[in-house]
């Protein structure tokens, strides 16, 4: 294809954008270089490249601190996170379904009703959430994190799913629909599978959201044993605490699941993570 | 009709879910448990390792501690925790009024249960911890002395022939000496500078009148209307034009300073006890001492101190009986001796006895002459004053506020 | 197929509400997806956000310190927030802040698309790597920055190892600087964002209509103008959207970089509440900002949306 030749000008250009994407990861090289740094280097020679390469680092803040390990707040992380996006991904696309394909003035409301939603200050919330999931028995375990991430995350689900369905073609559902398929067939059998692309730009943006939450985290697990990592990082970056190389090995160690994650598949990654543009 | 099979379905997966979390919170425990909510500093650390001993010393009670980031991170986890009724058992709380962890203001809202029947209450009486009291009843247990003065590092002075200043003169002088070694002299944790303002204020203001948050609580004095006020700030201002801080100052966080300390970046800093700890963890070879920030006059010059870190008890608590029995443990002197190891400061007991370690050993003479003051802001009522100490605290450092918007920026956060 | 549209039309997708197919199809469409199965959705919305929020929003009325009983005090709080100097300066900055990053995020987004997008040999490579900030923790973003910027930092001696001492700056503790900062930051973290809803959206250009203009003769910048960019518009209003919402919420970034200071200097709607809220244990006060952040948020969407749909039709 003409457009997609290779000129030397190409080349050139191709130079220009690898120095850029080197200026870009200098943030990367500091976070890289102070992880493996001795402790006194730290603040003797904060920038230079550490004299002895201490990976001890690693193994130490994967330790954790405060009786809680990375490894196992890593475990909790996950539980939460996959359980969120299923969620998300089962209510997200079947409200959604209903709003695309409704045409009366209702479906337009009810996409308004949750695109407000996601402006709506969930902090002003947290007070009376807290209170309703406890009584619940829902503060302190995993379950109830998934609960709550699933209903303050829900309108993105559906405002990324409705976008995308208005621009799926209904050929396949008629289709479906002339052979006889039931509603529920139509669905599951036809649509969804459909909605990969989007399905994966939901399971990134929600995923991240939860996976790297804080506070809420921190407010909802209420102390007890079921915490996750950001929970358990913070402990290294408390008031007393400038061991930069210990933040930076644990910010590592939190970052790599899923920056490898996302250079894995990278290319479905990016492709999901804009589904709701293209169709 | 199918589409409502499904329905029911979905029902009936969300109400299991239901049940099953209740199942897993109400699996009924044989011991009770008891949470202790606390920052996650030094005292979170002393914390742990007291409730480890108590868990393993019987098996009715078992304390975790939940622990926080310190700062604004802690009062929020607090607030929210206490607003929707599921406070922690144990609270970790500040002395006094003044900022959002502090002990009164919770009391006085019926947050925190009554400890005046505890055998510890005889040891802090009102005279001796005014900050804990309330109404006649006290509200916490004081677990350390926080000192809050001038740190300066021992060797770094003794190499270059320095000695630590006792006037603010000889500070100026040794600001001059530091630029010339290509070091700065004073470190202070410019993002966040309440403590440094009040270090210098205790010689400008309290020194003269050691009521005066009294009085100003009554109305009978104003920031801008106490010449001390100001000359605090000018003093700080002259700091800045002799260049006793090192560059970029007001940006610099705690953990900054603690780095710049341990690196010999500084030679001496100002900031509570609990910073000296922070630094020798980072640097063990580093040996540093503290003695009040030097005042016109060494005679004028006095210490500031407050009986800062507290626990209390939740007055809503299910569990209080538990929670009482810890406190009564880490009360005992033992207890409180290791939590102090480990949380920086002095303990109660030794404080009293004017036992202090070598490197508080310069503040002896002020606490045998009663040159003490204490902390200012816990006796400020409103958390905004202090705040204005942080926020016009800091553009004064950068030099976009003059001492005159500063006084009465104060002014205006009292209400 | 999905892959099927691409090629015969750009589907626009943005804020406003889908319009399904209208005529005999729709009412059988209507059938299909029966408005019972929303209801889950729609209860879980309405309790987690609407009247939670609703329950929340009262204490805006009211002198709330956080712990004793609120009592109403009407729309003091609003009078109060109107006649503070800091609470004006936290809102010029919030809308400052949040312009130049949306100008910045989607000007630097839309060039590495068109860079990245065909011809470059380690373009995949290159894509993750502007990508990757993207999916880090504000917290870890925050702390590799703030190390950086520190006046004694990488940067600055950087900049002195290349002669270049008269750019060295406080860059956090600069009044002047502080929030410029900050934005910096932001934009370096979300670039990768607006690039990958770019990259999208070129993808969705048929090749064809490329080629057809380079046969006319068209040069790479008026195919660039009169074909590429119009049919970018959509993409445009979701890489816009998103990145105003993000930028008028900003608060991790700058609470862990600057705290807001020196002073208020780069003091936003969002840390300002929280100060408020956590340091001065105004929790009314605080509530009433939020409500403000809120209005802003859902105008400032609305007008967008407004302006970014009729150009989305224009083009």
């Amino acid at each position: 294809m003409e457009s997609t030749r290779y000129r030397p000008l190409a080349a050139v250009r191709e130079v220009l954008f690898i120095l850029l994407a080197l200026v870009w990861c200098i943030p990367f090289y500091y976070l890289a270089i102070v992880a493996v740094k001795p402790d006194m280097e730290v603040f003797t020679a904060p920038m230079s490249f550490p004299s002895t390469i201490v990976l001890g680092n690693f193994a130490e803040a994967w330790r954790g601190t405060g009786g809680v390990g990375l490894g196992e707040a890593l475990l909790n992380s996950v539980i939460v996170t996959v359980g969120t996006v299923s969620l998300l991904i089962f209510l997200g696309s079947l409200t959604a379904y209903v709003i695309a394909r409704n045409t009366q003035r209702i479906g337009g409301l009810l996409y308004v009703f949750f695109v407000v939603g996601i402006i709506l200050p969930y902090q002003m919330a947290i007070v009376p959430l807290f209170s309703s999931l406890r009584s619940l028995g829902l503060v302190g375990n995993q379950i109830g994190m998934i609960v709550l991430f699933t209903g303050l995350l829900l309108p993105m689900a559906v405002f990324l799913y409705a976008g995308f369905m208005r621009a799926l073609p209904h050929d396949y559902e008629e289709a479906a629909q002339v052979d006889g398929a039931g509603r529920g067939k139509i669905f599951f059998r036809i649509v969804f599978p459909l909605l990969r692309p989007v399905t994966a730009t939901v399971a990134i943006m929600t995923g991240m959201i939860v996976w790297n939450d804080f506070f809420l985290q921190l407010i909802f697990l209420n102390g007890s044993s079921a915490q996750t990592l950001p929970v358990a990082m913070y402990g290294f970056v408390g008031e007393f605490t400038a061991r930069w190389n210990m933040v930076f090995a644990a910010v590592c160690i939190s970052i790599a699941p899923i920056l490898a994650f996302y250079l894995f598949a990278q290319r479905r990654f990016m492709q999901g993570f804009t589904g709701g543009i293209k169709s | 009709m199918k589409h409502q099979t499904r329905l029911g379905r979905i029902a009936s997966i969300c109400l299991a879910g239901c049940a099953l979390s209740v199942l897993t919170a109400g699996a009924a425990l044989a011991q009770t448990q008891v949470r202790l909510l606390a920052p996650a500093s030094g005292s979170g650390v002393g914390f742990a390792a007291i409730a480890e001993k108590f868990n393993a010393a019987q098996s009715d009670v078992k304390v975790e501690i939940q622990r926080v980031p310190s700062g604004e991170s802690y009062a929020q986890a607090m607030f929210t925790q206490l607003q929707a009724g599921a406070g922690a058992d144990l609270i970790f709380t500040n002395a006094g009024y003044g900022a959002p962890e502090s002990m009164l203001p919770l009391a006085e809202a019926g947050q925190l249960a009554d400890l005046t029947d505890r055998a510890f209450a005889a040891e802090f009486p009102p005279e001796r911890v005014a900050e804990y009291w309330s109404d006649g009843k006290l509200y916490g247990l004081p677990l350390s002395l926080t000192n809050v003065g001038l740190v300066y590092n021992v060797d770094l002075l003794a190499q270059n022939g320095l000695t630590p200043p006792e006037t603010f003169e000889e500070l100026l002088a040794l600001c001059d000496k530091a630029v010339s070694l290509n070091k700065s002299a004073v470190g202070i944790a410019g993002s966040s500078p309440f403590y440094f303002y009040e270090a210098v204020a205790v010689g400008t203001v309290f020194v003269e009148d050691p009521d005066w948050s009294e009085k100003r609580t009554a109305g009978e004095t104003t920031f801008a209307g106490t010449p001390g006020w100001t000359a605090a700030f000018e003093r700080v201002k002259t700091m800045l034009d002799r260049q006793c801080f090192p560059v970029g100052v007001q940006a610099i966080t705690p953990p900054q300073l603690f780095a710049d300390i341990a690196a010999g970046n500084v030679l001496m800093a100002v900031g509570p006890t609990t910073l000296m700890g922070a630094v020798v963890n980072m640097n063990p070879a580093i040996t540093l001492k503290m003695r009040p920030f030097p005042n016109d006059a060494a005679e004028r010059t006095a210490a500031m101190s407050v009986y800062n870190d507290a626990l209390s008890v939740n007055a809503k608590s299910a569990n209080q009986d538990a929670a009482f029995a810890f406190l009564d443990y880490l009360s005992q002197p033992e207890q409180m001796a290791e939590f102090v190891k480990l949380a920086g400061g002095t303990a109660p007991a030794d404080a009293a006895a004017g036992a202090f370690p070598p490197a508080l050993e310069d503040m002896v003479p002020f606490y045998a002459e009663g040159r003490v003051h204490t902390v200012p802001h816990h006796a400020w009522r409103e958390p905004a004053v202090r705040g204005v100490l942080i926020s016009s605290g800091g553009a004064f450092l950068a030099g976009s506020k003059t001492a005159a918007e500063f006084v009465a920026d104060l002014d205006a956060a009292w209400k | 197929m999905p892959q099927r549209t691409r090629i015969v039309r750009p589907v626009s997708h943005s804020l406003s509400p889908p319009r399904p197919a209208a005529g005999l199809a729709g009412i059988r469409l209507s059938q299909r997806a029966p408005l019972a199965w929303a209801i889950p959705g729609i209860v879980l919305c309405l309790l987690f956000h609407y009247v939670a929020v609703v329950a929340g929003a009262w204490y805006a009325f009211t002198d709330w310190n956080g712990l004793s009983a609120p009592s109403f005090i009407g729309l003091a709080n609003f009078v109060e927030i109107l006649g503070n100097r800091n609470a004006l300066g936290a809102l010029v900055n919030t809308l400052l802040l949040a312009s130049v990053f949306v100008v910045g995020c989607n000007v630097v987004g839309l060039g590495l698309a068109i860079g990245l997008h065909r011809t470059l040999r380690s373009r995949f490579a290159l894509r993750s790597l502007f990508f990757a900030p993207v999916v880090m923790s504000p917290l870890a973003v925050a702390y590799i920055w703030q190390f950086i910027l520190d006046a004694r930092g990488p940067l600055n001696a950087m900049l002195g190892n290349l002669g270049l001492r008269s750019l060295q700056k406080v860059w956090l503790g600069d009044p002047n600087i502080a929030l410029w900062s900050v934005c910096l930051v932001m934009i370096w973290q979300f670039s990768g964002l607006c690039m990958a809803f770019y990259l999208a959206g070129l993808q969705s250009i048929p090749v064809e209509l490329d080629e057809a203009a380079s046969v006319d003769g068209a040069t790479a910048s008026r195919r660039f103008w009169r074909i590429t960019f119009p049919l970018l518009a959509p993409a445009a209003t979701v890489s816009i959207s998103m990145t105003t919402i993000l930028g008028l919420r900003a608060f991790d970034q700058v609470m862990a970089l600057t705290r807001g200071g020196p002073g208020f200097a780069s003091e936003t709607l969002a840390t300002a509440i929280f100060k408020e809220t956590f340091v001065n244990g105004r929790f009314g006060y605080g509530a009433a900002f939020a409500l403000i952040l809120t209005v802003l948020i859902l105008l400032v969407s609305a007008v967008q949306l407004a302006v970014l749909r009729a150009r989305e039709k224009r083009l």
